[in-house]
């Protein structure tokens, strides 16, 4: 995870840095749901476009390990090759979990107030 | 004010790029699909587009040919996203006259520039005294 990435896409934005995050969580958990039917469907089309749009996403946020994982993921569906494809949908979930903790991260934080003197 | 009409179906792209577009000045308009661009841009009348290669239904570089055959938007500049991996789409996008061609993954203020870059020189060449490096080194970049 390059959080460089994510604080050029936000523009040195923290908040619009954190909303970035949030939409990416929400879009990639609703993508890896779409992935898991388009396999047990045997749509290879679908895989391949699917791991593409999250390829995308996972760029743009900085999220690169992840971005490679879809990326193989793209080559695999268009190849056909499905059950390799299903390995690495397996590991890019994991990546993801990884993911969403180092996002965690730029939750805001509650203010610390000093107790009174 | 610029006009800049955003093509893409990923909205965490689009929300990226119209936040940079819009802290540049621009006036912008996103459209979450191929058709919906093609609705828009005739609406909308950009001065710019950036485009997204790979999208379901009207793909960019059928987006692309459509607005071609339109002598409005001949000589639209036109930028484009690729993943890379889709060389026929790249060809026929170098093919339709785009400005640039950015791999996705490209800072996005690289991407601003550019494009401004590309809307300077469609304006006109600049004063020289007021010519920049940055608007050269974009015009460098500039594919075939």
């Amino acid at each position: 995870m390059n959080l460089d990435i994510l604080w050029d896409a936000a523009d040195g934005d923290a908040t619009f840095a954190r909303d970035l995050a949030d939409l990416y969580r929400g879009h990639i958990t609703e993508q890896l749901g779409l992935l898991h039917a388009a396999l047990a469907a045997h749509s290879a089309s679908d895989v391949q476009a699917i791991a593409h749009h999250c390829k995308g996403s996972s760029h743009t946020c900085g999220a690169t390990t992840l971005a490679s994982l879809f990326g193989e993921l793209a080559r695999l569906g268009l190849a056909g090759q499905l059950e390799q494809a299903a390995r690495v949908a397996a590991e890019a979930e994991r990546e993801f979990a990884r993911v969403q903790v180092i996002l965690e991260t730029l939750a805001p934080q509650p203010a610390t107030t000093e107790p009174p003197a | 004010m610029k006009k800049i009409l955003i093509v893409d179906d990923d909205p965490l792209i689009t929300t990226v790029y119209a936040k940079h577009f819009r802290a540049d000045g621009f006036d912008v308009r996103v459209a979450s699909s191929g058709q919906a661009g093609l609705d828009e841009v005739r609406s909308f009348l950009p001065d710019a587009v950036l485009l997204d290669l790979h999208m379901p239904g009207v793909n960019g570089v059928q987006w692309l040919d459509e607005i071609r055959k339109d002598a409005r938007f001949a000589q639209l500049p036109v930028t484009v996203f690729t993943a890379g991996e889709i060389g026929w789409q790249l060809w026929a996008a170098r093919n339709s006259n785009v400005n640039f061609i950015f791999k996705e993954g490209a800072q996005p203020l690289g991407v601003v520039r550019a494009i401004n870059a590309v809307l300077a020189m469609a304006a006109g060449p600049p004063p020289a005294a007021s010519r920049t490096p940055a608007a050269d080194a974009a015009g460098r970049m500039r594919t075939p």
